[in-house]
């Protein structure tokens, strides 16, 4: 009977083409505008570290200045990046299971090959534990050792990509590659690795593509290097040298740590409490004792990745199709009713209200799948738009196989709910009016 | 009109198709006026003047690693070399450039008393060849002098005079000549306002005012260089730079050569494709709104077929169908925009509270009406020719 | 076959009742071939429709083939209609959208037959009205008298007990007309039986039995039909 009733749909889009197509293509772009935004929103709030985002945390201390917050999220909270000296000290703790201190920063780079121009690549500076923590894929060879962090060795882990293009994707494990013209030994080659967004340090734009390579920390520091990303200071401090600035309250470097269980994380909490109490001795941490770990979901809570901007368009883009659905509810409504005569005949012929509302339900299921397929090639090409719109959506404004069904079920749920009514309503006539007239 | 009457009667005995089409219009005007709340707010945000002539700007940068050179030898060698090249009127060393997002702020004190005025000032690093590059003008006291600029300094380096933005300079001397007199820093150190210029942006958008900006006479050999050429040589200008800049010295990394329009255009990236968005989202929640009319419309012609070939047989014109299906949508659209003006406030309000969107000013909502009626209009108008068209002999057949 | 009891039918529109049948009652025998008469507004389509299990009535007993249909549930109602009752209508009533075969095997797919039968069983019924060769036409590439012979293969198809005739002529002309009455006498000559409701003396002489109905009683005086002068279906119509 199914396959009737199928039937019967098609016949039925077929017999008044100009309001079907109306009516699929009203579902369509609903679809096609709600699962772009959506998409973007979803992938925008999905979560970067899978199946550990709640043992990683972002570490805070409060280290501002007695008059005012650092700043004014949740109503006054400790800054959101570390300075030099206080991540230094948590580095000495081996409490978290990982923990990694770090920056980013552009360097010129080259091969042993002269004649290839410099190109500027950027890289992150920080420790070992980097990798574990967060779940970074090798492809060739692996983390530097504890002795590299201590020593500033010049070792470098290259992206995929870099990889590429510097040795053509061969294993280049104990090649040299030159930063600012000083020899690096390649360690390991990092396979395909895009968290989305980039959690761990937000400062260049939460969507853009993590570091082409990897280098430890203390290198940028030895060569007394700044970071490129931002710097917020609130004393007021004469900074005549590096080394003054490595030792001001200036906030510019990030700080993670992986707590697996209640009970590290509280005793890595008595550390920095510990740690902060003892440095008010000598006049620091002036504000009242604010050390924050927070885990990676809610980081991106905290530094409101997912914009304004976006849930507007999705608060705009349901009401799109809201509007969608009332046009297909009317349009339905008018097409079911001007065909009574007929369900009239099909009554006297036999069919009960069941097979009435079946006959129905199968066509706007039909209407629905025609409209939600249509709504996933609209929201293909919206995507497209996004993607050409931003800058750095790449990795953002694609369609996976999550949101394909999702478009086919909001699409079918859609049709589904904009067919209800119009369907009870056809079952409801009464079949001896419309036989006498035609 | 007389007609509306029955209409209404009309209407209300069948009232379903009537309601839905009422609510999209309600909907869609919802919908677009918030839209273009934000399309305005945003749109102004993106034309706020940045003082300079950004058609006519490019940006590039060439870092050495060599800190064993003669910075202002460089530096000049640079500017010579690039201001040779055609179409370039004149080239400065900046630390950076409006809208640029990069750079610092700090803030100053006009006074050394405890009560004075403070701002929060962002500040570029320049040497002469700003003011005639980015097309400032002085407005008070003067520019400073080639001899006064500091040259590749070290950290702890403290400019000892500076020229305001004259935003700045009112700000902080409300009701004085602000040349001569010093601006402090938060150690205390005191800098000389020698001049203002008319208005020169911020680095970035947002976090304080727009304009308030200084400008100090010094230089680092890595900052970025800025030349004004001719707009129509600015295109092939470009790849002619980065060719220039490497042949000076191939051990130096050049790039990010860009138009300043770029730049600016990157930084309002958001704002733009939000813009783009909603503007996609806008015209097809009125073309829907629209076809939906047109698809109700028709679909009440075609079953009113014979009670408007009856009206014809007893002796309506052609026009007095015409005006009637027009009447009738007429009635429904308004219905839809009174329910509307409640939704608009309604969700206004809600995104005003959400998403710090500005309130909607009142001029937008009689626009609006206006062009509901017009779309309501335009999708009957086929429909109700249709109805106008149907044959008075449909009345006396059966079939 | 059809027994009905002080059958009553009493419509509401808003305060206003209109009794449409007042205790009919009536009584056909299985392969009868009843013509029921009347003037407009005397019930016979109500009648019609309640024989059919289109409407149920508003008191009364209705026992159909031997089961009491008065009181059934929607689902019944229409597997019995399905079942043993065939519709013929003065319009035809065929679907546009669905070519003859399809026509007829719409009582067929909800009699839930697999397609073998179903294919046999259409060819049977359009055999008999002699429309074979026109399966792959559409209802509007037939005439009139062609279209209703379909309904009649349509009506026919699915070998109901009791075939219902709403005026089965009255939209066609007079050789056309005679054609299809002759099929139905054949069709009763095979046993169905048939209550056809009409206005038309001519057709009602032809029938078995004739059932007049007065102010939606069975009368029992039988009137000499005037030819009558306007249609009823206006009437019709409006409601």
């Amino acid at each position: 009977m199914f396959s009737y009733y199928l039937r019967l749909s098609w016949l039925s889009l077929k017999r008044n083409p100009l309001l079907s197509s109306l009516m699929v293509g009203a579902i369509a772009l609903g679809i096609g505008v709600s699962m772009t935004t959506l998409t973007l929103f979803y992938v925008m709030s999905s979560d970067p570290l899978p199946f550990k985002s709640d043992r990683v945390f972002a570490v805070q201390m409060d280290t501002w200045g007695p008059d005012e917050p650092a700043n004014r999220k949740g109503g006054g909270s400790p800054p959101i990046q570390m300075t030099y000296r206080d991540a230094m000290a948590l580095m000495e703790s081996d409490i978290p299971t990982h923990q990694a201190t770090m920056l980013h920063r552009g360097f010129a780079v080259r091969t042993e090959d002269e004649d290839v121009r410099l190109q500027r690549l950027s890289a992150r500076a920080t420790y070992n534990g980097f990798f574990p923590m967060f779940d970074v894929p090798f492809l060739y060879g692996g983390p530097w050792d504890d002795r590299a962090d201590e020593n500033a060795d010049q070792v470098v882990i290259l992206s995929r990509e870099s990889n590429e293009k510097f040795f053509g994707g061969q294993n280049s494990v104990g090649n040299t590659i030159f930063l600012d013209s000083v020899p690096f030994r390649v360690v390991g080659v990092i396979n395909s690795w895009q968290p989305t967004p980039v959690f761990y340090d937000l400062n260049n734009g939460a969507w853009s593509s993590t570091e082409d390579m990897f280098i430890p920390f203390q290198i940028p520091i030895t060569w007394e290097y700044g970071a490129h990303g931002s710097t917020n200071c609130w004393k007021p401090e004469k900074l005549e040298n590096y080394q003054d600035s490595l030792q001001s309250e200036c906030v510019w470097v990030q700080h993670w740590v992986q707590l697996d269980s209640a009970e590290q994380r509280e005793a890595f909490h008595a550390f920095m409490d510990g740690y902060a109490n003892a440095q008010k001795e000598f006049g620091r941490f002036q504000r009242p004792l604010d050390n924050r770990t927070t885990n990676v979901m809610d980081w991106l809570e905290y530094m409101e990745v997912v914009g304004d901007d976006n849930r507007l368009l999705v608060v705009l883009s349901l009401m799109f199709l809201l509007i969608c659905l009332l046009n297909t509810v009317g349009l339905m409504l008018a097409k079911f009713l001007n065909r009574a005569p007929l369900v009239g005949v099909r009554r006297a012929l036999g069919a009960s209200k069941r097979d009435v509302a079946l006959q129905h339900g199968v066509e706007v299921m039909f209407i629905g799948l025609l409209g939600g397929l249509g709504g996933l090639v609209l929201s293909y090409l919206g995507l497209l738009a996004v993607r050409n719109w931003y800058t750095g959506y790449e990795y953002l404004a694609r369609l996976n196989p999550e949101m394909i069904a999702t478009a086919v079920a909001l699409a079918l749920g859609a049709a589904v709910i904009a067919g209800l009514y119009p369907t009870w309503h056809i079952t409801r006539i009464q079949p001896a009016v419309h036989l006498k007239t035609q | 009109m007389m007609e509306i009457k029955p209409i209404l009667s009309t209407l209300l005995r069948n009232k379903t198709g009537a309601v839905l089409i009422a609510l999209q219009i309600a909907l869609t005007m919802a919908v677009v006026v918030n839209a273009v709340v934000v399309i305005q707010d945003r749109a102004e945000t993106i034309a706020m003047p940045t003082g300079v002539d950004v058609d006519q700007l490019i940006m590039t940068r060439a870092f050495t690693f060599n800190d064993e050179q003669n910075a202002r030898a460089v530096i000049d060698n640079d500017l010579a070399v690039l201001g040779a090249l055609p179409g370039v009127q004149s080239v400065t060393k900046i630390s950076t450039m409006p809208l640029s997002n990069s750079g610092s702020s700090s803030t100053f004190r006009a006074s050394d008393a405890d009560n004075a005025i403070s701002l929060n000032l962002a500040y570029y690093q320049s040497d002469v060849h700003a003011l005639s590059t980015l097309g400032l003008e002085i407005t008070r006291g003067r520019w400073f002098r080639d001899d006064e600029v500091a040259y590749d300094t070290d950290g702890g380096y403290s400019p000892t005079m500076v020229v305001l933005s004259d935003f700045a300079a009112d700000t902080m001397y409300p009701d004085e000549d602000p040349v001569g007199k010093f601006i402090y820093n938060s150690l205390g150190d005191a800098v000389e306002v020698i001049g203002t210029y008319d208005q020169l942006s911020k680095p970035w958008y947002g976090w304080g005012d727009f304009y308030s900006t200084a400008i100090f006479p010094m230089v680092d050999i890595n900052a970025p260089l800025v030349l004004r050429v001719d707009s129509d040589q600015r295109d092939a200008l470009i790849p002619m730079i980065d060719e220039a800049l490497t042949e000076i010295d191939r051990e130096r990394l050049v790039g990010n050569t860009r138009a300043h329009t770029d730049i600016v255009a990157n930084t309002f990236e958001r704002d733009v494709a939000m813009n783009r968005m909603l503007t996609v989202v806008m015209t097809l929640v009125v073309i829907i709104t629209a076809l939906g009319i047109v698809g109700l419309a028709s679909f009440s012609v075609m079953q009113r077929r014979k009670q408007i070939g009856t009206r014809r047989a007893i002796g309506a014109q052609r026009f007095h169908i015409l005006r009637y299906f027009l009447t009738e949508n007429w009635m429904i659209t308004t219905f839809g925009i009174v329910l509307g003006l409640g939704l608009t406030f309604a969700l206004n309000s809600l995104l005003i509270n959400e998403y710090n969107l500005p309130k909607l000013d009142p001029i937008m909502l009689p626009l609006a009406v206006l062009g509901l009626w017009a779309v309501g209009l335009l999708a009957t108008i086929g429909p109700a020719r249709n109805a106008a068209a149907v044959d008075p002999a449909i009345a006396t057949r059966s079939i | 076959m059809l027994s009905m009891n002080s059958i009553t039918k009493v419509y509401q529109a808003g305060v206003i009742e209109t009794h449409a049948l007042r205790s009919l009652s009536l009584e056909v025998e299985a392969g009868e071939f009843v013509a029921v008469t009347g003037p407009s507004g005397s019930g016979k389509t109500t009648f019609l429709n309640i024989a059919g299990l289109l409407e149920a009535p508003s008191s009364g007993t209705y026992i159909l083939d031997g089961t009491d249909v008065s009181t059934m549930r929607d689902r019944a109602r229409s597997k019995t209609r399905n079942e043993k009752i065939g519709f013929i209508f003065q319009g035809f009533n065929l679907i546009p959208d669905l070519n003859i075969f399809d026509n007829v095997d719409v009582p067929l797919r909800y009699r839930g037959w697999p397609g073998k039968e179903r294919r046999e069983r259409i060819d049977e019924a359009l055999d008999l009205v002699g429309l074979s060769a026109r399966k792959q036409h559409l209802p509007s590439q037939l005439s009139g008298g062609q279209q209703q012979r379909v309904a009649i293969a349509r009506a026919l198809a699915g070998n109901p007990k009791l075939l219902l005739a709403d005026e089965p002529t009255g939209n066609l002309d007079s050789l056309m007309a005679r054609q299809v009455m002759e099929l139905l006498e054949e069709i009763n000559a095979a046993g169905t039986t048939i209550i056809m409701v009409t206005h038309d003396p001519e057709l009602a002489r032809r029938a078995g039995r004739n059932v007049h109905l007065l102010d939606g009683q069975v009368s029992d005086f039988q009137p000499i039909e005037p030819p009558p002068a306007e249609s009823d279906d206006a009437v019709a119509q409006v409601a």
